[in-house]
Protein backbone atom coordinates (compact mmCIF):
# COMPACT_ATOMS: atom_id res chain seq x y z
CA UNK A 1 0.00 0.00 0.00
CA UNK A 2 1.76 3.68 -0.48
CA UNK A 3 2.08 5.61 2.21
CA UNK A 4 0.58 9.60 1.72
CA UNK A 5 4.12 11.44 1.42
CA UNK A 6 3.37 14.87 3.15
CA UNK A 7 5.99 17.25 4.88
CA UNK A 8 9.01 18.50 3.27
CA UNK A 9 10.39 16.56 0.19
CA UNK A 10 13.93 16.81 -0.45
CA UNK A 11 13.20 13.85 -3.53
CA UNK A 12 15.70 13.04 -5.84
CA UNK A 13 13.02 11.24 -8.36
CA UNK A 14 9.52 11.09 -7.48
CA UNK A 15 7.72 9.38 -10.10
CA UNK A 16 3.64 10.07 -9.56
CA UNK A 17 1.61 8.19 -12.29
CA UNK A 18 -2.17 8.16 -12.08
CA UNK A 19 -2.94 4.40 -11.88
CA UNK A 20 -5.87 3.02 -13.82
CA UNK A 21 -6.47 -0.62 -15.01
CA UNK A 22 -8.59 -2.14 -17.61
CA UNK A 23 -12.42 -0.74 -16.31
CA UNK A 24 -14.68 -3.59 -15.92
CA UNK A 25 -17.62 -1.90 -18.25
CA UNK A 26 -16.48 -2.00 -21.68
CA UNK A 27 -18.89 0.77 -22.69
CA UNK A 28 -19.54 3.47 -25.87
CA UNK A 29 -20.07 6.15 -22.92
CA UNK A 30 -15.89 5.48 -22.06
CA UNK A 31 -15.52 7.07 -25.72
CA UNK A 32 -17.74 9.85 -25.29
CA UNK A 33 -16.98 10.79 -21.85
CA UNK A 34 -13.36 11.10 -22.99
CA UNK A 35 -13.42 12.63 -26.48
CA UNK A 36 -12.34 10.20 -28.26
CA UNK A 37 -14.16 10.87 -31.75
CA UNK A 38 -12.64 14.10 -31.45
CA UNK A 39 -9.12 13.00 -30.47
CA UNK A 40 -8.92 10.63 -33.35
CA UNK A 41 -10.31 13.20 -35.70
CA UNK A 42 -8.60 16.09 -34.57
CA UNK A 43 -4.98 13.96 -34.60
CA UNK A 44 -5.51 12.37 -38.35
CA UNK A 45 -5.95 15.61 -39.88
CA UNK A 46 -2.98 16.96 -38.13
CA UNK A 47 -0.78 14.07 -39.55
CA UNK A 48 -2.71 14.42 -43.03
CA UNK A 49 -1.89 18.14 -43.09
CA UNK A 50 1.40 17.68 -42.03
CA UNK A 51 2.33 14.75 -44.32
CA UNK A 52 0.04 17.10 -47.25
CA UNK A 53 2.23 19.89 -46.69
CA UNK A 54 5.26 17.87 -47.16
CA UNK A 55 4.05 16.66 -50.12
CA UNK A 56 3.08 19.53 -51.74
CA UNK A 57 6.95 21.32 -50.86
CA UNK A 58 8.44 17.91 -52.28
CA UNK A 59 6.20 18.10 -55.84
CA UNK A 60 7.31 22.51 -55.73
CA UNK A 61 10.71 21.99 -54.42
CA UNK A 62 12.13 20.88 -58.43
CA UNK A 63 10.40 23.19 -60.02
CA UNK A 64 11.90 26.25 -57.52
CA UNK A 65 15.72 24.93 -57.77
CA UNK A 66 15.14 25.32 -61.62
CA UNK A 67 13.71 29.00 -61.19
CA UNK A 68 16.66 29.63 -58.72
CA UNK A 69 19.26 27.74 -61.28
CA UNK A 70 20.18 31.09 -62.29
CA UNK A 71 21.21 32.47 -59.01
CA UNK A 72 22.39 29.12 -57.70
CA UNK A 73 26.00 28.24 -57.56
CA UNK A 74 25.94 24.76 -60.26
CA UNK A 75 25.45 21.73 -58.32
CA UNK A 76 28.72 18.85 -57.70
CA UNK A 77 27.11 15.31 -58.85
CA UNK A 78 25.91 13.94 -55.48
CA UNK A 79 28.84 11.38 -55.60
CA UNK A 80 29.50 8.37 -52.71
CA UNK A 81 32.55 8.99 -50.42
CA UNK A 82 35.46 8.54 -52.42
CA UNK A 83 36.10 4.67 -52.17
CA UNK A 84 38.72 3.33 -49.61
CA UNK A 85 42.11 2.05 -51.98
CA UNK A 86 41.64 -1.68 -51.85
CA UNK A 87 44.84 -2.91 -50.30
CA UNK A 88 44.60 -6.30 -52.88
CA UNK A 89 45.03 -4.16 -56.07
CA UNK A 90 47.80 -2.09 -54.36
CA UNK A 91 51.00 -2.75 -55.84
CA UNK A 92 53.19 -3.52 -52.75
CA UNK A 93 56.40 -1.07 -52.81
CA UNK A 94 59.07 -3.33 -54.23
CA UNK A 95 62.05 -1.95 -51.90
CA UNK A 96 60.20 -2.91 -49.14
CA UNK A 97 59.53 -6.05 -50.10
CA UNK A 98 63.04 -6.33 -50.20
CA UNK A 99 64.15 -5.20 -47.01
CA UNK A 100 61.75 -7.92 -45.55
CA UNK A 101 63.02 -10.66 -48.47
CA UNK A 102 66.54 -10.06 -47.02
CA UNK A 103 65.36 -10.32 -43.79
CA UNK A 104 63.81 -13.12 -43.80
CA UNK A 105 66.78 -14.56 -45.28
CA UNK A 106 69.29 -13.24 -42.28
CA UNK A 107 66.52 -15.09 -39.95
CA UNK A 108 66.73 -17.94 -41.52
CA UNK A 109 70.77 -18.38 -42.09
CA UNK A 110 71.04 -17.02 -38.51
CA UNK A 111 68.85 -20.33 -37.05
CA UNK A 112 70.96 -22.25 -39.60
CA UNK A 113 73.77 -21.52 -37.85
CA UNK A 114 72.82 -22.35 -34.26
CA UNK A 115 71.06 -25.55 -35.30
CA UNK A 116 74.71 -26.52 -36.67
CA UNK B 1 21.95 -20.51 11.53
CA UNK B 2 20.11 -16.95 11.45
CA UNK B 3 22.75 -15.78 8.91
CA UNK B 4 22.25 -18.66 6.81
CA UNK B 5 18.44 -18.16 7.09
CA UNK B 6 18.57 -14.30 6.40
CA UNK B 7 20.79 -15.26 3.40
CA UNK B 8 18.00 -17.50 2.29
CA UNK B 9 15.33 -15.38 2.25
CA UNK B 10 17.37 -13.21 -0.11
CA UNK B 11 17.69 -15.67 -2.33
CA UNK B 12 15.45 -16.24 -5.82
CA UNK B 13 13.49 -18.92 -4.96
CA UNK B 14 12.20 -17.46 -1.55
CA UNK B 15 10.51 -14.42 -3.03
CA UNK B 16 10.06 -15.77 -7.11
CA UNK B 17 6.22 -16.18 -7.91
CA UNK B 18 4.49 -18.65 -10.60
CA UNK B 19 4.69 -15.38 -12.41
CA UNK B 20 7.81 -14.67 -12.87
CA UNK B 21 8.53 -18.38 -13.60
CA UNK B 22 6.46 -17.88 -16.56
CA UNK B 23 7.74 -14.47 -17.33
CA UNK B 24 11.29 -16.05 -17.58
CA UNK B 25 9.93 -19.00 -19.40
CA UNK B 26 8.43 -16.35 -21.95
CA UNK B 27 12.10 -14.58 -21.87
CA UNK B 28 13.46 -17.45 -23.08
CA UNK B 29 11.15 -18.29 -26.24
CA UNK B 30 12.20 -14.79 -27.12
CA UNK B 31 15.87 -15.49 -26.80
CA UNK B 32 14.83 -18.97 -28.81
CA UNK B 33 13.08 -16.91 -31.77
CA UNK B 34 16.09 -14.58 -32.18
CA UNK B 35 18.08 -17.24 -32.38
CA UNK B 36 16.61 -20.38 -34.28
CA UNK B 37 13.98 -18.14 -36.57
CA UNK B 38 15.99 -15.13 -36.93
CA UNK B 39 12.63 -12.80 -35.69
CA UNK B 40 14.21 -9.53 -35.06
CA UNK B 41 17.67 -11.11 -33.16
CA UNK B 42 18.53 -7.52 -32.73
CA UNK B 43 15.31 -6.99 -30.72
CA UNK B 44 13.89 -9.97 -29.38
CA UNK B 45 17.29 -11.07 -28.11
CA UNK B 46 18.06 -8.17 -25.46
CA UNK B 47 14.51 -8.14 -25.13
CA UNK B 48 13.98 -11.65 -23.85
CA UNK B 49 17.21 -11.57 -21.71
CA UNK B 50 16.14 -8.45 -20.14
CA UNK B 51 12.65 -10.56 -19.50
CA UNK B 52 14.91 -13.18 -17.40
CA UNK B 53 16.72 -10.55 -15.39
CA UNK B 54 13.82 -8.37 -14.57
CA UNK B 55 12.07 -11.62 -12.98
CA UNK B 56 14.70 -12.80 -10.67
CA UNK B 57 13.61 -11.33 -7.71
CA UNK B 58 15.26 -10.24 -4.50
CA UNK B 59 14.64 -8.49 -1.20
CA UNK B 60 12.59 -5.81 -1.11
CA UNK B 61 15.32 -3.46 -0.11
CA UNK B 62 18.22 -5.19 -2.31
CA UNK B 63 17.50 -2.29 -4.55
CA UNK B 64 18.03 -4.47 -7.47
CA UNK B 65 15.32 -3.84 -10.26
CA UNK B 66 14.69 -1.02 -12.49
CA UNK B 67 12.14 0.35 -10.66
CA UNK B 68 14.46 1.06 -7.42
CA UNK B 69 15.42 4.08 -8.12
CA UNK B 70 16.77 5.14 -4.93
CA UNK B 71 17.02 8.61 -3.35
CA UNK B 72 15.47 10.00 0.01
CA UNK B 73 12.25 12.09 1.63
CA UNK B 74 11.61 13.60 4.03
CA UNK B 75 8.41 12.77 5.69
CA UNK B 76 6.89 14.73 8.74
CA UNK B 77 10.80 15.95 9.72
CA UNK B 78 12.18 12.52 9.19
CA UNK B 79 14.28 11.22 6.59
CA UNK B 80 12.99 8.07 5.04
CA UNK B 81 13.98 5.99 2.11
CA UNK B 82 11.68 5.65 -1.21
CA UNK B 83 11.02 3.44 -3.47
CA UNK B 84 9.49 3.34 -6.74
CA UNK B 85 7.65 0.28 -7.59
CA UNK B 86 6.70 -1.46 -10.84
CA UNK B 87 2.70 0.51 -10.61
CA UNK B 88 4.24 3.53 -10.56
CA UNK B 89 3.61 4.19 -6.71
CA UNK B 90 5.76 5.84 -4.66
CA UNK B 91 6.64 3.93 -1.26
CA UNK B 92 7.42 5.87 1.33
CA UNK B 93 9.11 3.30 4.08
CA UNK B 94 10.74 4.42 7.64
CA UNK B 95 14.60 3.21 7.55
CA UNK B 96 15.24 0.48 9.50
CA UNK B 97 17.08 2.12 12.95
CA UNK B 98 20.00 -0.24 12.50
CA UNK B 99 21.10 1.01 9.72
CA UNK B 100 19.65 4.35 9.45
CA UNK B 101 19.78 7.41 11.87
CA UNK B 102 16.48 9.37 12.03
CA UNK B 103 16.98 13.02 12.48
CA UNK B 104 14.73 15.86 11.73
CA UNK B 105 15.99 18.23 8.85
CA UNK B 106 18.35 20.53 9.86
CA UNK B 107 19.30 18.49 12.32
CA UNK B 108 22.60 17.32 13.98
CA UNK B 109 25.01 17.13 10.99
CA UNK B 110 27.23 14.14 12.79
CA UNK B 111 23.96 12.01 13.09
CA UNK B 112 22.99 13.12 9.47
CA UNK B 113 25.76 11.98 8.19
CA UNK B 114 25.28 8.33 9.58
CA UNK B 115 22.44 8.23 6.92
CA UNK B 116 23.17 6.03 4.25
CA UNK B 117 22.12 7.45 1.41
CA UNK B 118 20.27 4.67 -1.05
CA UNK B 119 21.69 4.89 -4.38
CA UNK B 120 19.16 2.48 -6.08
CA UNK B 121 19.35 -0.27 -8.91
CA UNK B 122 22.60 0.11 -11.74
CA UNK B 123 19.21 -1.32 -13.71
CA UNK B 124 17.05 1.72 -12.58
CA UNK B 125 20.07 4.37 -14.06
CA UNK B 126 20.28 2.35 -17.41
CA UNK B 127 15.99 2.60 -17.08
CA UNK B 128 15.88 6.15 -16.57
CA UNK B 129 17.14 6.44 -20.59
CA UNK B 130 13.90 4.25 -21.35
CA UNK B 131 11.56 6.17 -18.77
CA UNK B 132 12.64 9.74 -19.57
CA UNK B 133 12.47 9.27 -22.85
CA UNK B 134 16.12 9.55 -23.85
CA UNK B 135 17.07 6.17 -26.01
CA UNK B 136 14.40 6.25 -28.44
CA UNK B 137 15.27 9.94 -30.01
CA UNK B 138 19.16 8.43 -30.30
CA UNK B 139 17.54 5.73 -31.81
CA UNK B 140 15.55 8.15 -34.21
CA UNK B 141 18.79 9.66 -34.74
CA UNK B 142 20.71 6.57 -36.02
CA UNK B 143 17.28 6.13 -38.25
CA UNK B 144 18.11 9.47 -40.18
CA UNK B 145 21.15 8.51 -40.77
CA UNK B 146 20.67 5.76 -42.79
CA UNK B 147 17.19 5.97 -44.13
CA UNK B 148 17.15 7.57 -47.81
CA UNK B 149 14.15 9.59 -48.63
CA UNK B 150 14.98 10.27 -51.98
CA UNK B 151 11.95 7.06 -53.24
CA UNK B 152 9.85 9.63 -51.61
CA UNK B 153 11.17 12.55 -53.00
CA UNK B 154 10.94 11.26 -56.25
CA UNK B 155 7.03 10.56 -55.53
CA UNK B 156 5.21 12.76 -53.47
CA UNK B 157 1.90 11.22 -53.54
CA UNK B 158 2.62 8.46 -51.82
CA UNK B 159 3.64 10.26 -48.55
CA UNK B 160 0.05 10.42 -48.11
CA UNK B 161 -0.68 7.04 -48.04
CA UNK B 162 2.04 7.22 -45.04
CA UNK B 163 -0.40 9.43 -43.30
CA UNK B 164 -3.56 7.08 -44.36
CA UNK B 165 -1.85 4.33 -42.23
CA UNK B 166 -1.61 6.25 -39.36
CA UNK B 167 -5.65 5.72 -38.96
CA UNK B 168 -4.58 2.60 -37.22
CA UNK B 169 -3.06 4.89 -33.96
CA UNK B 170 -6.59 6.38 -33.10
CA UNK B 171 -8.86 3.95 -34.19
CA UNK B 172 -7.08 1.87 -31.63
CA UNK B 173 -6.93 4.74 -29.52
CA UNK B 174 -10.96 4.27 -29.41
CA UNK B 175 -10.29 0.97 -28.77
CA UNK B 176 -8.36 1.62 -25.80
CA UNK B 177 -11.06 3.99 -24.52
CA UNK B 178 -14.01 1.51 -25.06
CA UNK B 179 -12.27 -1.12 -22.82
CA UNK B 180 -11.98 1.42 -20.10
CA UNK B 181 -8.39 2.44 -20.41
CA UNK B 182 -7.71 6.22 -19.27
CA UNK B 183 -7.20 8.70 -22.12
CA UNK B 184 -3.12 8.55 -21.46
CA UNK B 185 -3.30 4.69 -21.53
CA UNK B 186 -5.02 4.55 -24.79
CA UNK B 187 -3.08 6.97 -26.42
CA UNK B 188 -0.06 4.97 -25.43
CA UNK B 189 -1.36 1.81 -26.99
CA UNK B 190 -2.63 3.88 -29.92
CA UNK B 191 0.78 4.37 -30.55
CA UNK B 192 0.95 0.46 -31.00
CA UNK B 193 -0.57 0.91 -34.80
CA UNK B 194 1.95 3.56 -35.79
CA UNK B 195 4.45 0.10 -36.17
CA UNK B 196 7.44 2.12 -34.90
CA UNK B 197 8.98 0.45 -31.58
CA UNK B 198 10.95 4.11 -30.23
CA UNK B 199 7.85 6.01 -30.84
CA UNK B 200 5.76 3.23 -28.72
CA UNK B 201 8.36 3.20 -26.02
CA UNK B 202 8.98 7.55 -26.27
CA UNK B 203 5.08 8.26 -26.04
CA UNK B 204 4.32 5.45 -23.74
CA UNK B 205 7.17 6.75 -20.90
CA UNK B 206 5.40 10.02 -21.43
CA UNK B 207 2.26 9.28 -20.96
CA UNK B 208 1.46 5.68 -19.53
CA UNK B 209 4.42 4.28 -17.83
CA UNK B 210 3.12 2.07 -15.94
CA UNK B 211 2.13 -0.05 -19.67
CA UNK B 212 5.69 0.60 -21.04
CA UNK B 213 6.60 -2.98 -21.17
CA UNK B 214 3.62 -4.56 -22.39
CA UNK B 215 3.18 -1.65 -25.03
CA UNK B 216 7.01 -1.95 -25.87
CA UNK B 217 6.32 -6.22 -26.05
CA UNK B 218 3.27 -6.23 -28.38
CA UNK B 219 4.86 -2.90 -30.63
CA UNK B 220 7.83 -4.84 -30.88
CA UNK B 221 6.52 -8.64 -31.72
CA UNK B 222 3.69 -7.36 -33.96
CA UNK B 223 6.64 -5.35 -35.81
CA UNK B 224 8.56 -9.01 -36.05
CA UNK B 225 5.03 -10.70 -37.29
CA UNK B 226 4.30 -8.24 -40.24
CA UNK B 227 4.91 -10.66 -43.03
CA UNK B 228 2.32 -12.75 -41.43
CA UNK B 229 -0.33 -10.01 -40.67
CA UNK B 230 -0.13 -8.02 -43.66
CA UNK B 231 -0.57 -10.59 -46.68
CA UNK B 232 -3.53 -11.80 -45.78
CA UNK B 233 -5.37 -8.17 -45.71
CA UNK B 234 -3.55 -6.93 -48.81
CA UNK B 235 -5.09 -9.94 -50.83
CA UNK B 236 -8.52 -9.59 -49.09
CA UNK B 237 -8.74 -5.63 -49.87
CA UNK B 238 -7.24 -5.43 -53.30
CA UNK B 239 -8.09 -7.01 -57.10
CA UNK B 240 -5.77 -9.38 -58.94
CA UNK B 241 -6.06 -6.60 -61.50
CA UNK B 242 -4.97 -3.83 -59.10
CA UNK B 243 -1.96 -5.92 -58.11
CA UNK B 244 -0.64 -6.40 -61.11
CA UNK B 245 -0.51 -2.53 -61.49
CA UNK B 246 3.19 -1.45 -62.34
CA UNK B 247 4.21 1.72 -61.34
CA UNK B 248 6.27 4.82 -63.52
CA UNK B 249 10.47 3.82 -62.15
CA UNK B 250 11.62 6.92 -60.13
CA UNK B 251 12.76 10.06 -60.92
CA UNK B 252 16.55 11.05 -60.12
CA UNK B 253 16.89 13.20 -57.28
CA UNK B 254 19.06 15.84 -56.89
CA UNK B 255 21.86 16.50 -54.31
CA UNK B 256 20.06 20.04 -53.12
CA UNK B 257 16.59 18.38 -52.86
CA UNK B 258 18.17 15.80 -50.34
CA UNK B 259 19.58 18.23 -48.27
CA UNK B 260 17.18 21.43 -48.59
CA UNK B 261 14.01 18.10 -47.23
CA UNK B 262 15.28 17.67 -43.94
CA UNK B 263 14.89 21.31 -42.85
CA UNK B 264 11.96 22.30 -44.35
CA UNK B 265 10.34 18.90 -43.46
CA UNK B 266 11.25 19.04 -39.98
CA UNK B 267 9.98 22.90 -39.66
CA UNK B 268 6.55 22.10 -40.99
CA UNK B 269 6.54 19.08 -38.50
CA UNK B 270 7.64 20.79 -35.51
CA UNK B 271 5.69 24.36 -36.17
CA UNK B 272 2.38 21.80 -36.92
CA UNK B 273 2.69 19.69 -33.94
CA UNK B 274 5.78 20.48 -31.72
CA UNK B 275 5.30 17.63 -29.53
CA UNK B 276 7.28 15.70 -32.24
CA UNK B 277 10.13 17.86 -32.32
CA UNK B 278 12.13 15.46 -30.43
CA UNK B 279 11.70 12.64 -32.26
CA UNK B 280 11.89 14.09 -35.78
CA UNK B 281 14.52 16.89 -34.59
CA UNK B 282 16.54 13.75 -34.06
CA UNK B 283 15.83 11.83 -37.35
CA UNK B 284 16.35 14.62 -39.84
CA UNK B 285 18.77 15.83 -37.77
CA UNK B 286 20.67 12.70 -39.13
CA UNK B 287 19.47 12.82 -42.41
CA UNK B 288 20.76 15.69 -42.80
CA UNK B 289 24.13 14.57 -41.44
CA UNK B 290 23.88 11.80 -44.25
CA UNK B 291 22.93 13.26 -46.93
CA UNK B 292 25.40 16.69 -46.58
CA UNK B 293 28.38 14.15 -47.09
CA UNK B 294 29.84 16.60 -45.06
CA UNK B 295 29.83 15.16 -41.83
CA UNK B 296 29.95 11.63 -43.04
CA UNK B 297 32.27 10.19 -39.74
CA UNK B 298 29.18 11.70 -37.38
CA UNK B 299 26.50 9.97 -39.85
CA UNK B 300 28.19 6.50 -39.70
CA UNK B 301 29.00 7.12 -36.31
CA UNK B 302 25.00 7.49 -35.59
CA UNK B 303 24.04 4.49 -37.93
CA UNK B 304 26.08 1.75 -36.47
CA UNK B 305 27.83 2.41 -33.33
CA UNK B 306 25.58 4.81 -31.44
CA UNK B 307 22.02 3.14 -32.44
CA UNK B 308 23.55 -0.51 -31.55
CA UNK B 309 24.77 0.94 -27.98
CA UNK B 310 21.43 2.40 -27.28
CA UNK B 311 19.47 -0.68 -29.19
CA UNK B 312 21.19 -2.52 -26.28
CA UNK B 313 20.26 -0.48 -23.45
CA UNK B 314 16.61 0.06 -24.75
CA UNK B 315 16.01 -3.86 -25.41
CA UNK B 316 17.61 -5.11 -22.12
CA UNK B 317 16.28 -2.22 -20.23
CA UNK B 318 12.41 -2.67 -21.48
CA UNK B 319 12.60 -6.51 -21.22
CA UNK B 320 13.71 -6.10 -17.58
CA UNK B 321 10.60 -3.87 -17.03
CA UNK B 322 8.34 -6.48 -17.87
CA UNK B 323 8.21 -7.75 -14.51
CA UNK B 324 5.22 -10.44 -13.62
CA UNK B 325 3.63 -7.90 -11.24
CA UNK B 326 3.43 -5.74 -13.80
CA UNK B 327 3.30 -7.64 -16.78
CA UNK B 328 0.76 -10.18 -16.05
CA UNK B 329 -2.46 -8.76 -15.70
CA UNK B 330 -5.69 -8.75 -18.08
CA UNK B 331 -4.94 -5.46 -19.61
CA UNK B 332 -1.80 -6.68 -20.95
CA UNK B 333 -3.88 -9.14 -23.13
CA UNK B 334 -6.26 -6.16 -24.02
CA UNK B 335 -3.14 -4.35 -24.95
CA UNK B 336 -2.04 -7.53 -27.08
CA UNK B 337 -5.44 -7.68 -28.76
CA UNK B 338 -5.27 -4.11 -29.94
CA UNK B 339 -2.05 -4.11 -30.72
CA UNK B 340 -2.70 -6.64 -33.48
CA UNK B 341 -5.90 -4.84 -34.43
CA UNK B 342 -3.73 -1.86 -35.16
CA UNK B 343 -1.47 -3.37 -36.99
CA UNK B 344 -4.70 -5.08 -39.32
CA UNK B 345 -6.42 -1.50 -39.48
CA UNK B 346 -3.33 0.29 -40.01
CA UNK B 347 -2.65 -2.14 -43.27
CA UNK B 348 -6.13 -1.81 -44.24
CA UNK B 349 -6.34 2.29 -44.24
CA UNK B 350 -3.06 2.48 -46.47
CA UNK B 351 -4.11 -0.37 -48.75
CA UNK B 352 -7.77 1.80 -48.88
CA UNK B 353 -6.67 5.24 -49.34
CA UNK B 354 -4.49 3.78 -52.13
CA UNK B 355 -7.50 2.77 -54.10
CA UNK B 356 -9.68 6.10 -53.44
CA UNK B 357 -6.38 8.01 -54.70
CA UNK B 358 -6.32 6.01 -57.77
CA UNK B 359 -10.10 6.72 -58.27
CA UNK B 360 -8.73 10.57 -59.13
CA UNK B 361 -5.01 9.53 -60.49
CA UNK B 362 -4.34 8.93 -64.35
CA UNK B 363 -0.99 6.78 -63.29
CA UNK B 364 -2.57 4.70 -61.08
CA UNK B 365 -0.89 3.27 -57.56
CA UNK B 366 -0.78 -0.44 -57.04
CA UNK B 367 -2.76 -0.67 -53.79
CA UNK B 368 -0.58 -3.23 -52.40
CA UNK B 369 1.86 -0.19 -51.35
CA UNK B 370 -0.19 1.43 -49.52
CA UNK B 371 0.18 -1.18 -47.00
CA UNK B 372 4.06 0.18 -46.82
CA UNK B 373 2.34 2.92 -45.02
CA UNK B 374 2.43 0.84 -41.95
CA UNK B 375 6.10 2.18 -40.60
CA UNK B 376 7.86 -1.01 -40.16
CA UNK B 377 11.18 0.00 -42.11
CA UNK B 378 11.57 -1.99 -44.32
CA UNK B 379 9.74 -4.92 -43.39
CA UNK B 380 6.34 -3.47 -44.73
CA UNK B 381 8.09 -2.74 -48.09
CA UNK B 382 9.53 -6.39 -48.24
CA UNK B 383 6.22 -7.64 -47.58
CA UNK B 384 4.59 -5.28 -50.51
CA UNK B 385 7.46 -6.61 -52.76
CA UNK B 386 6.35 -9.93 -51.73
CA UNK B 387 3.12 -10.13 -52.28
CA UNK B 388 3.44 -8.18 -55.97
CA UNK B 389 5.70 -10.93 -56.87
CA UNK B 390 3.21 -13.68 -55.95
CA UNK B 391 1.11 -11.96 -59.13
CA UNK B 392 3.87 -10.58 -61.48
CA UNK B 393 7.40 -11.74 -60.78
CA UNK B 394 8.60 -8.70 -62.52
CA UNK B 395 6.60 -6.17 -60.83
CA UNK B 396 9.14 -4.18 -58.25
CA UNK B 397 7.39 -2.56 -56.35
CA UNK B 398 10.03 -2.79 -53.31
CA UNK B 399 11.57 1.05 -54.13
CA UNK B 400 8.04 2.41 -54.48
CA UNK B 401 6.70 0.79 -51.34
CA UNK B 402 9.77 2.58 -49.40
CA UNK B 403 8.31 5.98 -50.00
CA UNK B 404 5.47 5.54 -47.97
CA UNK B 405 7.09 3.07 -45.40
CA UNK B 406 9.47 6.61 -44.65
CA UNK B 407 6.82 8.64 -44.58
CA UNK B 408 4.86 6.55 -42.21
CA UNK B 409 7.93 7.02 -39.92
CA UNK B 410 7.55 11.03 -39.84
CA UNK B 411 3.49 10.44 -39.78
CA UNK B 412 3.76 8.00 -36.79
CA UNK B 413 6.24 10.34 -35.04
CA UNK B 414 3.67 13.54 -35.58
CA UNK B 415 1.18 11.53 -34.21
CA UNK B 416 2.63 10.72 -31.30
CA UNK B 417 3.43 14.38 -31.16
CA UNK B 418 0.02 15.19 -31.11
CA UNK B 419 -1.03 12.66 -28.57
CA UNK B 420 1.79 14.05 -26.02
CA UNK B 421 0.55 17.58 -27.07
CA UNK B 422 -3.33 16.91 -26.12
CA UNK B 423 -3.11 13.79 -23.66
CA UNK B 424 -0.73 15.45 -21.11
Amino acid sequence: MPSRLTGQFHAIRIDKTVKYVMGDKFSLQNIIDNDGISISITGMSIVFLALLLISLFIAALPHVLERLSGILPPEAPHAAPAARPDPAAQKPDEALVAAIGFALHVESQARKGEGQ
Amino acid sequence: MDTLTKFLETTGFANMTVGNVIMIAIGITFISLAILKHYEPLLLLPIGFGIIVGNIVGRDDMQLDVYSSGGTVVQDGEIVTQKVTGDGDVLAENTDEEKYAKTPVGGDRDVREKIKFNFGSVLAYLYFGVSQGIFPPLIFLGIGAMTDFSTMLSNPRLVLLGAAAQIGVFLTLIGALFLGFSPQQAGAIGIIGGADGPTAIFLSAKLAPELLGAIAIAAYSYMALVPVIQPPIMKLLTTQKERLIRMKPPRHVSKRERIIFPVAAFLICAVIAPGAIVLLGMLFFGNLMKESMVTERLAQTARTALIDIVTILLGFCVGASTQAQTFLKGQSLGIFALGAASFAVATAGGVLFAKVMNLFLKEKINPLVGAAGVSAVPDSARVVQMVGQQEDPHNMLLMHAMAPNVAGVIGSAIAAGVLWSVLT
